[in-house]
């Protein structure tokens, strides 16, 4: 009687074996079972898009049963980025489309011919600010940059209303903005704001006296706002617009009347990427309205396309104070801009 | 002509002449290419994977003159050493509360101070962020109400705190080892000699478990020196960084700084190998026989009233650095936005509701975590095995070396033999980059050496003759290990895995470098939350890990049989 009650224990030696061998051998076979995945259907998009809404848009269109199938990728703008150039190098490339949010990487890319020399049906639904001269890459996704506060601490009357006043020293120890080395659309608002002929350097400087606090996202950013803790902060207009549709987040968007610094996302497809043919199947759902408008639905982007209907709650696009960018500077001014930025915070 | 024909025939090698050396060259192989790549990286013109245009030492020199990296690496031995004591200070005192005084509730101490060790550092530095929030967080709340001044979190001391709590159940493994282990003839005969109760201590006790307390505060200082998460979350906001933010930024940044990244990773592996070299100058001559691990009743003292007072701080000290974290984390999982007011009424299942039905990639996550965590943690200690064996065991002429070889990844900040792993399995022609495999690897590879030294103390406490007399008996090296060796150890083997398996489940460093798309695991997808500025499915997440962590534990304990939180201690 004993014996069987042994035999039958889990803490039995038989079992205790055939619970480990079992354990080995399901650990080994899962390992080893991602190569029998069917790899002609498979494509793969690195995106700095937040998983959260990158996720969802690529379910959307898993569903609609095109024969492919869409696997994500996500990581910061850079790190993406680096594991592209990563598997460039080796030439080992497993992304099929790269999706982050700055175009300087694009041009590099384009020079070096890594860009597949594939032009999108939808190409003329695209302004020509939005998109490559060649049309090797797209605007994917229209990203503003704004400031939001707190509504719980601080009223719509007593928040600052504009970037001048945002810096003012009033709201020393309460800002909070990204690390403009640490992402595109960081590097967007220095590029804008420090070429703005009304703010500038001397802009900056002023900034960085309210002993600013700087955070590698804009994630930790909207949690400390949300929270309180730091009542003040730049933002990226979807992720404020997002919070309050979704959460009721007790935060405000304000978008400042000197300039609304805009990023693009451009999408694109990798020459030496696994699977091309599958990839442009991705790649003009993205572009196209039915993608587009899915896309902005979700992640509470602006689309580039013009057709896209505008999201309720949000300024009209043409209502914004952009200012028009000129791509080569841009990418080719970073360095020294990322220079002076750490100069002037000491960092 | 008899002789001839012996000699013409053909002997089936025996195992451990494939084994051994094979053993060593993979793992050879495993460590030191990720380390050729940060070399070529810190001393050559161009970055890797373009032309070489030469090599320079202009990376170095930049690294060692630059007032501001030099303040990273000030930063770096400032963090490391406040942690290293302050964990050291709650470690030693706890292990000896526990294991030599009549302190009320022992094993419910032992468990309580290795709970931390059940969640990652960067996940208690995320929860204190919450805790202490400006104005805002419970404690800020409590202490304002007490009229306290307000803790800032985001400080050098807020870096220190949240390292020294969560690093302190290593000191407390090693001491409390140490202590049990330990022959008290030693101290009665101490006693018997004339000498009081602080004499004892003083004379005796320390000097004998200082090797292990040394050992302790070594891995500590080594770990935190190495540490990511905590200073990026807790540093970075108020523009401090420390060696690894600095590594990490230079490499995440565009156009990206590779090669400055290596040299400064060069020094923080000087940090780490003057660290060993001290540890090992200070522990040469010393013996170690009296951890002979024959099971020894340690004599209890009876520290009186103080028993009370022991209690109250070994609470304080669970209350910091499991309850608290723990009840925020659990707090915000069950919000649908944390704000922080807290109430009933924000109540909600939301968060898990999405973790384990509303994201396939959180479930393929969790799935991944609890499919490589077992499988590297059981690898590695086959490996440790065989290591040991080589080492403790044999007298072949290349054990030294790979005595050394092993403990290389002590020394390497996971930030950057992450990034060389990365590079070197992209280049390798074989299935593994890309794949879960590179994970497996990568995971064994980085915390090999403590595989080697856990499987080690236990190995170090059989008598070799038993080994010895199956030989002679005429067993093979494969039948001598599995039914002389490992019966005999494996309580130590369960606990290794167990220590290992619990660091994988949080291991992040090496994952967010290289894991790919349908190879995500739970920390990479905690970190994500964190980036995307998402406390809800983070803290879900994050109580998930705490809870497989913990139900594992139990199980394994209770299968095995082994008293976990004793056997890690080993």
């Amino acid at each position: 009687m004993k014996a069987s009650k042994e035999k039958g224990s889990i803490s039995s030696p038989t079992s205790r074996r055939s619970f480990l061998k079992s354990g080995v051998a399901l650990g080994l076979s899962s390992i080893c079972g991602k190569a029998a995945t069917d790899e002609s259907r498979r494509v793969t998009l690195y995106t700095s898009m937040p998983s959260k809404y990158s996720n969802p848009a690529v379910k959307v269109f898993n569903d609609l049963n095109t024969g492919v199938h869409v696997d994500v990728f996500y990581s910061t703008t850079y790190q993406v980025l680096q594991r592209v150039i990563a598997e460039l190098t080796a030439d080992r490339l497993i992304a099929d489309i790269m999706l982050i949010a700055d175009p300087g990487p694009y041009l590099d890319l384009k020079a070096r011919g890594e860009l597949l020399d594939y032009v999108t049906p939808h190409i003329d639904m695209y302004p020509p600010g939005q998109r490559d001269v060649d049309g090797l890459w797209v605007n994917g996704r229209t990203i503003a940059t704004i400031f939001a506060f707190n509504h719980r601490v601080l009223s719509a009357n007593d928040a600052p209303r504009s970037w001048e006043e945002f810096a003012d020293a009033d709201w020393a120890n309460m800002l909070g903005a990204m690390d403009v080395r640490q992402g595109g659309t960081a590097y967007s608002w220095y590029y804008s704001t420090r070429n703005h002929p009304e703010l500038g350097v001397r802009w900056w400087k002023k900034l960085a006296k309210t002993n600013l606090v700087l955070t590698r996202g804009h994630g930790a950013l909207m949690d400390r706002m949300v929270s309180g803790e730091l009542p003040i902060t730049e933002q990226l207009d979807y992720y404020v617009w997002e919070k309050v549709r979704n959460k009721n987040a007790p935060v405000a968007a304000v978008y400042p009347a000197e300039v609304i610094p805009i990023s693009l996302a451009p999408i694109s497809i990798l020459r030496r990427g696994p699977n091309n043919e599958g990839a442009k199947i991705f790649y003009d759902w993205w572009l196209s309205k039915h993608g587009q408008e899915t896309i902005a639905g979700i992640n509470g982007i602006y689309s580039p396309r013009s057709d896209v209907t505008p999201l309720p709650g949000k300024p009209p696009f043409d209502s914004l104070n952009t200012m028009d960018i000129d791509l080569t500077d841009f990418s080719r001014s970073r360095e020294a801009l990322q220079k002076e930025f750490t100069q002037i915070f000491g960092l | 002509m008899k002789e001839s024909r012996i000699s013409l025939r053909w002997r089936r090698p025996r195992i451990e002449t494939l084994v051994f050396p094979g053993v060593t060259i993979l793992l050879s192989c495993a460590i030191l290419f990720p380390l050729g790549f940060l070399v070529y990286g810190a001393f050559s013109i161009t970055p890797i994977g373009t032309p070489n245009e030469g090599y320079t030492l202009a990376n170095l020199i930049e690294v060692l003159s630059n007032p501001r990296y030099l303040q990273a690496i000030g930063h770096t031995l400032i963090t490391a050493s406040g942690s290293t004591l302050l964990a050291s200070g709650i470690g030693i005192s706890m292990a000896y509360l526990v294991a030599r005084t009549n302190v009320p509730g022992p094993r419910l101490i032992r468990m309580g101070v290795m709970i931390p060790f059940f969640s990652s550092p960067f996940v208690g530095a995320l929860a204190w962020s919450l805790l202490a929030q400006k104005d805002v967080g419970l404690i800020s709340i409590v202490m304002s109400f007490f009229g306290l001044p307000a803790i800032n979190i985001y400080s050098v001391g807020g870096i220190i705190w949240v390292q020294g709590l969560f690093y302190a159940p290593y000191v407390f493994i090693f001491c409390t080892s140490a202590l049990y282990n330990m022959d008290p003839s030693l101290e009665e005969a101490g006693h018997m000699s004339g000498l009081n109760r602080r004499q004892v201590m003083t004379r005796i006790t320390i000097p004998l478990i200082a090797p292990a307390i040394l050992s302790g505060m070594l891995l500590t200082f080594v770990s935190t020196a190495g540490q990511f998460g905590v200073p990026a979350v807790l540093g970075t906001p108020f523009n401090y960084y420390v060696i690894t933010t600095y590594i990490y930024d230079l490499t995440m940044t565009y156009p990206s700084r590779f090669n400055m990244a290596s040299s400064l990773s060069f020094v923080l592996f000087f940090i780490v190998a003057l660290g060993v070299w001290v540890q090992n100058r200070i522990i040469q001559g010393r013996s170690y026989t009296t951890l002979s691990g024959k099971g020894f009743r340690p004599k209890i003292v009876d520290i009186g009233g103080w028993r009370w007072v022991a209690v109250g701080f070994a609470l304080t000290f669970i209350l910091c650095s499991s309850i608290l974290p723990l009840l925020i984390l659990g707090y915000v999982s069950v919000v649908s936005l944390y704000t922080a007011e807290y109430s009933w009424a924000f109540l909600t299942l939301d968060n898990y509701r999405d973790l384990f039905f509303g994201n396939d990639m959180n479930l393929r996550a969790i799935k991944n975590t609890l499919m490589l965590a077992p499988s590297a943690a059981m690898l590695a200690v086959v490996l440790a095995i065989v290591i040991n064996w080589v080492t403790l065991r044999t007298r072949l002429r290349y054990r030294r070396v790979v005595d050394y070889l092993v403990m290389i990844p002590v020394s390497v900040p996971h930030v950057v033999l992450a990034i060389g792993m990365l590079w070197t399995y992209i280049y390798l022609p074989l299935p593994i980059y890309g794949t879960l495999w590179i994970l497996l690897i990568g995971y064994v590879t980085g915390f090999i050496p403590f595989a080697v030294r856990n499987v080690a103390s236990t190995f170090m406490q059989i008598d070799k003759s038993l080994e010895e007399a199956a030989t002679m008996v005429g067993a093979n090296w494969l039948r001598t290990v599995r039914e002389v060796t490992l019966p005999l150890l494996k309580p130590g083997l369960v606990g290794a895995w167990m220590l290992l398996f619990i660091i994988y489940v949080r291991e992040l460093t090496t994952s967010i470098f290289l894991y790919s798309p349908n190879s995500e695991v739970m920390a990479v997808m905690i970190y994500n939350r964190w980036a995307e500025g998402d406390y809800g499915p983070l803290c879900a997440m994050a109580m998930a890990q705490v809870f497989f962590i913990g139900a594992v534990i139990f199980l394994v304990g209770y299968i095995f049989k082994v008293d976990i939180s004793r056997s890690l201690a080993q």
